[in-house]
């Protein structure tokens, strides 16, 4: 089957992302507004249609667009958001003068054929903000036209130059060698004024004052979300990280997939860290889009099944469900998961209020049996807490009387089976969760946490201590403060003061 | 929709401390949608109860049933057995359910586990808010589709009162004042003329007042 893939965005991210998917073989669907750099008859180049609202999971979009013969429905296999972002000046440029131009204007002055040689250039990145490699990437080597073009001396001021790709640091090298005079500056100490026909660029090096006078200064340009990027992301049911680039803050989606299977993001609209590597994450892109697609099966071992006769279309787990994997049925009066959607992460489980949502036992499986007297009931995450664990293979020397379960996301635990667990005799519950902003399901633990104060809310006004339900937040790796958590929870068991 | 909360459990289970086999029965529809009496909240109060009486050392049993609308015989009707085998049937519905059932089972006692606060909707995920006071004689056609008697904190029917500070009610400054909804509204459909229609003193009759209302549907009453 031919997979057409919808790219939304008509820059260079854009048609990255379209040489990408052409190139192993699928199809791409482009819309954007103004023209598209590439001609190829496995493109469709859409221009002014804008995206209204996507349906469906992996493999079958329905994408619905607003065009100026009105409304249009495709379906698309996958989708990549690949907008761009804006480039503004750095705040350095109002106070600069005309000696100063950004990275983005330079290339024209270079080009021009009428041009007063200066005699120093100075370059500057990281005043507004810590650019990323992209931006040292694009400096060094506009630093190095400048040198074998015009001349001059040529300073390139900076705070860091990351050098992680090779390329970065194979134009770091050759531009020290081609006479470019790197200097590190110290935060805050920049100053840029202009003088006599000329711009005096202040800073410290960390060992005194300096101050050069250049016959021109080159900045930086800052790299700012678009208008557009929070309505798109609420369309395509995917995050927004805390500067308003696509995508949360969030270990699990630190490359291009998102929190909703089949959709991704790539380059500048990610924010200053995708341009690191545009091509790559495009090849890497369309690659992951073609392996899943030829063979498309669920992702989770287990995932949510909903009992159309209990359901009463709350819309509760629509509203909480972080991947996009439920929907209201076009004929039966109930809500429906997309199976391929589904990641089996049981948060729309605890929140369905008609316990209509089944996965099967919740998603809980037991990993060690309490033997002897019930003191303590641990639920591991299966993402952090079940792997430590695992790792060390511990699970079997702890102290008697501690009984685990494996979840698949903290997100998924009821308030009511932490009841029974009580009623069954346990002193207290122990709830080993991810970091927050390392949720496999972006909002489980937040879910979690809010759950469970408003228990041990109820907890305490019946007179049962609030401690009986312990909450903490553990990583992967950390076998050795698992183990050391669960032993302390244990330990204080008892010491605890009533209430 | 209605909108019920939940009880506090204290009061709970205080209410069900004289009897020993417990009903906790969920509403399918207005009080699981506002998240306060479905099967989910009827489970967690079972578990409640049993925890509470491991605590206390009392003998209770706590059984659990949601049906689809307890304002309803023939729904209430399908679970005659379990009713039956209850000492008291604490209700998860509004108290319309709740005096259904009581209707039902006319020598059954049946506790109110949901405080019924108002006919709304959800303004945001876990947040309700009131639209509608069912004063049975409908005028959002004259108030841009924003009604001022369960809206305005004074109900007034020609508003507004002059309080208002930035659009906020001064009442309450985390209420959207009624009446600035009204206005802005009535502009942007081109209606502001409504504004100087002039409302009477409610006739209630209509509404709270004359005794138990009752409402025949002609055409499908017998
Ligand atoms: S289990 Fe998780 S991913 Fe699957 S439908 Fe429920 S909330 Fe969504
Ligand atoms: S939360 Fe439960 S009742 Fe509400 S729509 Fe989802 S499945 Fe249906
Ligand atoms: S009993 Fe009350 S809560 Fe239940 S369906 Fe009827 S009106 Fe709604
Ligand atoms: S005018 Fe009466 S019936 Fe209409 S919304 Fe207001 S209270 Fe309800």
């Amino acid at each position: 089957m031919q997979h057409r893939i919808l790219i939304i965005g008509n820059g260079d991210d854009a048609a990255m992302a379209a040489r990408a998917v052409v190139a192993v073989g699928m199809e791409a669907l482009v819309i954007g507004e103004g023209a598209f750099p590439i001609a190829d008859d496995r493109v469709t180049y859409k221009d002014g249609w804008t995206l209204k609202h996507i349906e469906g999971q992996i493999g079958a979009f329905e994408a619905v667009f607003d065009t100026s013969d009105g409304e249009q429905t495709e379906t698309v296999s996958s989708i990549i958001a690949a907008t761009g972002a804006d480039m503004v000046p750095c705040s350095l440029m109002n106070s600069a003068g005309d000696k100063a131009v950004s990275f983005k204007d330079l290339p024209a002055l270079l080009n021009a054929k009428e041009y007063t040689l200066p005699m120093a250039v100075v370059f500057i990145q990281d005043a507004d903000v810590d650019d990323g490699q992209w931006v040292s990437a694009i400096g060094i080597n506009l630093a190095r036209q400048v040198r074998k073009m015009w001349g001059c001396d040529v300073y390139y001021l900076c705070r860091f130059i990351r050098g992680s790709h090779f390329e970065v640091e194979n134009a770091y090298r050759m531009a020290r060698a081609e006479g470019v005079v790197f200097i590190k500056y110290s935060k805050d100490s920049l100053a840029v004024m202009p003088a006599e026909g000329k711009t005096t660029v202040s800073f410290n090096d960390y060992t005194q004052e300096i101050s050069i006078q250049a016959d021109m200064v080159v900045m930086s340009d800052v790299l700012k979300p678009q208008t557009q990027t929070s309505s798109l992301t609420q369309k395509l049911g995917i995050g927004i990280n805390h500067e308003g680039f696509f995508q949360y803050d969030n270990a699990y989606y630190p490359f291009t997939a998102t929190n909703r299977r089949g959709v991704y993001v790539i380059g500048a609209c990610k924010g200053p860290a995708g341009l690191n590597d545009v091509s790559g994450d495009a090849a890497y892109t369309a690659l992951d889009i073609k392996i899943q697609l030829d063979e498309l099966r669920p992702i989770a071992d287990v995932i949510a099944e909903i009992n159309l006769f209990k359901c009463s279309l709350c819309l509760t787990c629509l509203r909480f469900c972080p991947h996009g994997a439920l929907h209201v049925s076009d004929d039966m009066p109930s809500m429906v998961v997309y199976d391929m959607a589904c990641q089996g992460c049981g948060i729309c489980g605890a929140v369905c209020p008609a316990e209509a949502i089944n996965l099967a036992d919740n998603g809980k499986a037991l990993m060690k049996e309490s033997s002897g007297q019930k003191r303590l009931k641990v639920y591991c995450c299966k993402n952090s807490a079940k792997k430590a664990l695992d790792a060390i293979n511990m699970v079997a020397q702890l102290p008697q009387g501690v009984e685990l379960a494996e979840m698949p996301c903290s997100g998924s635990i009821k308030p009511e089976e932490l009841v029974n667990d009580i009623y069954a005799g346990f002193q207290r519950i122990l709830i080993l969760a991810c970091y927050s902003d390392a949720c496999r399901h972006v909002n489980g633990n937040a879910d979690m946490r809010r759950q469970m104060k408003a228990l041990q809310d109820t907890l305490a006004d019946m007179g049962i201590a609030r401690d009986s339900i312990v909450v903490m937040d553990v990583a992967g790796p950390s076998s050795d403060d698992v183990l050391e958590k669960i032993n302390s929870a244990y330990n204080a068991i008892g010491l605890e003061v009533a209430l | 929709m209605i909108v019920g909360q939940e009880k506090p459990v204290t009061e709970l289970l205080d209410m069900i401390k004289p009897y020993k086999r417990v009903l906790v029965l969920g509403c399918g529809t207005c009080t699981t949608v506002s998240l306060a009496g479905g099967q989910k909240e009827a489970e967690f109060m079972s578990a409640l109860i049993k925890l509470n009486a491991a605590k206390t050392g009392q003998d209770v049993t706590a059984t659990t049933e949601t049906v689809k609308r307890q304002c309803e015989w023939e729904f209430l009707d399908d679970i005659a057995d379990l009713i039956e085998q209850a000492d008291a049937v604490l209700s998860f519905a509004c108290g319309v359910g709740i005096q259904a059932i009581a209707e039902r089972y006319p020598d059954k006692v049946v506790l109110p586990g949901v405080n019924t606060k108002f006919m709304g909707m959800p303004i945001e995920t876990g947040v309700f808010q009131v639209r509608c006071a069912g004063c049975g004689n409908c005028i959002l056609d004259k108030r841009g589709g924003i009604c001022p008697i369960a809206r305005c904190s004074k109900s007034l029917l020609n508003g507004p009162c002059g309080g208002a500070e930035d659009g906020k009610c001064e009442v309450n400054p985390e209420i959207d004042c009624a009446w600035y909804l009204i206005y802005n509204r009535l502009k942007a459909i081109g209606r502001l003329d409504d504004m100087k229609q002039f409302f009477e003193p409610k006739d209630w009759s209509y509404g709270r007042d004359g005794g138990a209302r009752k409402l025949r549907k002609e055409g499908i009453a017998l």
